[in-house]
């Protein structure tokens, strides 16, 4: 009797997993081939060292591309105009980003689909496309230019384009979708008897959204932080586009090392120093998230 | 409706002259449309200082639309919210000094217990010793204190229940408002924590009003009960006042299990005689104006019919067919056909009495005080 009862849920519990494996396997599959094992290969080339003459191997194991990078003011300048770039990108965002995230969560949900459709319309239009776009409005017979001459505003074209600004710009139109749907999404947990609820206990307008709003959105907000600032420092087509030879970040620097210098460890070892910051920021933001939503920290001891 | 009994509130509303005449809470013509649907139709009703109300209603009937414009969560169309003296038109919710038990609790997700609690005396700016000994206060009320370090989610349905209670009480609002406070409880758990509210409740004296469609809950917590009906008021009065003397055929059919039938007064005199299919039915229980020939809704409750073998005596006799039994354990159900329709009658399991069998011929009997007698519209 014993066997019957208890043979059946083994029997099943297997079969199941195994299609749960069917399922995973060829997204897993892709990323085997197209993440881990090119990470694998620019990570043992980061710690070699080749001659620039005959491109050959001269080290198999050293640690002198590091060294050659944060010996160089060249590449710590670098590295923190790449960081400067992605940081206020990230702020811009935020700051754009959370009032619109804000209006949408109150908005009707008629007024919300149509925001939402807005929001995510950048997204519909490739980013090169998007980017060319701003250079048409920025350089130097651009629109901008032309209208303030027009105007008589300035007798010189100001330089709009290949500057820092305009590199942000770009950044910024492209990545705000992922901030204000992150956002968006954050605060769509958050139910709206708990404003009433502040509301009723006395919290005005301004505490009810430091107090209440702020911190259980907080979730969204870190996340969407973290997607633009890690997609935007290692950002490279708007960089060239928009920044041209004037603004380098270090995804061009690595991008230019790999194929136009065949310096193919010295771009590894930049973008793995590129990969290591952004992954010390996500372990720092999520922790920031953990400590700003307590309450989330420990799913285990819920009791109902 | 045993349980109902055994909870009446403990406390009257306070009959202190002066304060009786002082209406605290007040509500002029109150009106809520939504687009073309009238949510909240002119609602007046007035409340006295530590009175307890319950809107009772079925869901849908605008009770807790009502609630939210007292509250001030939605803006009334017309009318006047008037809460001690203050009128409250314009008044946004942070300023009108509510306490709100939100039906899902609305606890802060993000604080411990005793932040929640703790929330509306720090908007308040009270001092940090202050909060500290109301807090406690408040925890002690509801039987939290071992648990103030807990999120809500660490915590059960009935605790995060008695957490929204603390967190709404510890402000000493002017109106404390209650929403649906028990229904996400389940069933047993439910009973106990009537009981606790109602102690909780007696305690404070705090003017409240109750959103529900559990009529034991209205019936038990409440000094006067208001049945809402299509956003309007159908009756408002005491506990057995509604039980007893039901005004409209909605609050005899809405409130306890009655049978109903429409009928035509036959006589008037010291009783009616209302004339049902035929059958002549006696009541004492009659509207204001009675005419012979007038149009009358009968009620009769499930629980005032006396059934047995015989006939045992009464004012009024119906046979009839026993068609099903429905035991639960401390009583059962009869469904019967008579001659003047269903009925159902609520019965004591009796023992020493060979059960009712299906199809067998009952007598359902009652006297003349148990049959209401309503106008028909």
């Amino acid at each position: 009797m014993s066997d019957i009862v208890f043979d059946p849920p083994m029997k099943r519990r297997r079969a199941v997993d195994l299609r749960r494996i069917a399922l995973v396997a060829p997204l897993l599959m892709i990323f085997t081939a197209i993440l881990i094992i090119p990470l694998v290969l620019m990570l043992s080339s980061a710690f070699q060292r080749i001659s620039l003459s005959t491109y050959q191997v001269t080290e198999r194991f050293t640690l002198y591309q590091f060294t050659r990078f944060f010996g160089d003011s060249y590449y710590l300048g670098l590295l923190w105009q790449t960081l400067n770039i992605a940081g206020l990108t990230t702020f811009c965002c935020l700051l754009i980003g959370y009032p619109f995230a804000l209006h949408m969560w109150r908005a009707g949900p008629r007024e919300r689909r149509a925001l939402r459709l807005i929001v995510l319309s950048p997204l519909l239009i490739s980013f090169v496309v998007l980017n060319f776009g701003w250079l048409i409005i920025l350089a130097p017979q651009g629109m901008i230019n032309y209208l303030a001459s027009t105007l008589g505003l300035t007798s010189q074209p100001w330089p709009l384009l290949y500057t820092k600004g305009a590199v942000i710009v770009g950044l910024v139109h492209v990545h705000l979708p992922f901030m204000i749907l992150s956002i968006a999404n954050g605060l769509e947990g958050i139910r709206p008897e708990v404003v009433r609820a502040a509301a009723s206990l006395g919290a005005g307008r301004t505490r009810q959204f430091f107090r209440v709003i702020l911190p259980l959105s907080a979730g969204g907000v870190v996340s969407g932080c973290l997607i633009v600032f890690a997609t935007t420092s290692s950002a490279f087509v708007t960089p060239v586009l928009l920044g041209g030879a004037w603004v380098k970040t270090l995804a061009s620097v690595a991008y230019q090392q790999i194929m136009v210098n065949l310096d193919i460890p010295f771009g590894s070892a930049i973008s793995i120093i590129l990969l290591f910051l952004s992954g010390i920021l996500t372990f720092l933001l999520v922790r920031l998230t953990t400590w700003l939503q307590p309450h989330l920290a420990d799913p285990k001891s819920a009791s109902s | 409706m045993n349980e109902t009994s055994q909870l009446q509130p403990a406390t009257a509303p306070p009959h202190n002259a002066s304060e009786a005449v002082k209406a605290h809470l007040e509500l002029k013509g109150v009106t809520k449309h939504f687009a073309n649907f009238v949510a909240v139709d002119n609602v007046s009703l007035t409340m006295r200082k530590g009175e307890r109300l319950a809107l009772l209603g079925p869901s849908g009937c605008g009770k807790t639309t009502l609630l939210n414009i007292i509250a001030g969560f939605i803006e009334e169309t017309s009318g006047d919210v008037v809460i001690a003296n203050r009128n409250m038109v314009a008044c946004p919710p942070h300023k009108r000094d509510i306490g709100v038990v939100f039906q899902n609790y609305a606890l802060f997700p993000h604080l411990t217990v005793y932040d929640n609690v703790a929330f509306g005396l720090r908007s308040r700016k009270f001092k940090r010793g202050e909060i500290e000994a109301a807090v406690a206060r408040a925890l002690e009320i509801v039987r939290l204190e071992a648990y103030r370090d807990r999120y809500p989610h660490q915590l059960s349905g009935g605790q995060q229940q008695r957490t929204a209670i603390a967190r709404a009480i510890v402000i000493r609002p002017e109106i404390l408002l209650l929403d649906e406070p028990l229904s996400n409880l389940d069933a047993k758990l439910r009973e106990d924590m009537r009981a606790d509210l109602l102690a909780i409740l007696d305690d404070l004296a705090i003017t409240t009003i109750l959103v529900t469609h559990d009529q034991a809950e209205a019936l038990s917590l409440a000094h006067r009960v208001a049945v809402i009906n299509a956003g309007r008021v159908e009756q408002i009065g005491s506990p057995s006042e509604i039980y007893e003397r039901p005004a409209t055929g909605f609050v005899a059919s809405f409130v306890g299990q009655s049978n109903h039938m429409k009928g035509r007064i036959a006589s008037t005199g010291s009783a009616l005689e209302i004339d049902v299919g035929g059958q002549r039915i006696k009541s004492t229980v009659a509207p204001e104006v009675a005419e012979t020939g007038q149009e009358v809704l009968v009620f009769i409750r499930a629980e005032k019919l006396r059934v047995d073998r015989t006939f045992v005596g009464g004012d009024n006799d119906f046979p009839g067919k026993l068609k099903h039994v429905i035991y639960l354990g401390s009583e059962q159900r009869l469904l019967i056909e008579t001659s003047v329709g269903l009925f159902t009658a609520i019965q004591p399991v009796a023992t020493g009495k060979p059960p009712f069998m299906d199809g067998e011929t009952l007598h359902c009997a009652c006297d003349a005080r148990d049959v209401i007698v309503i106008r028909a519209r």
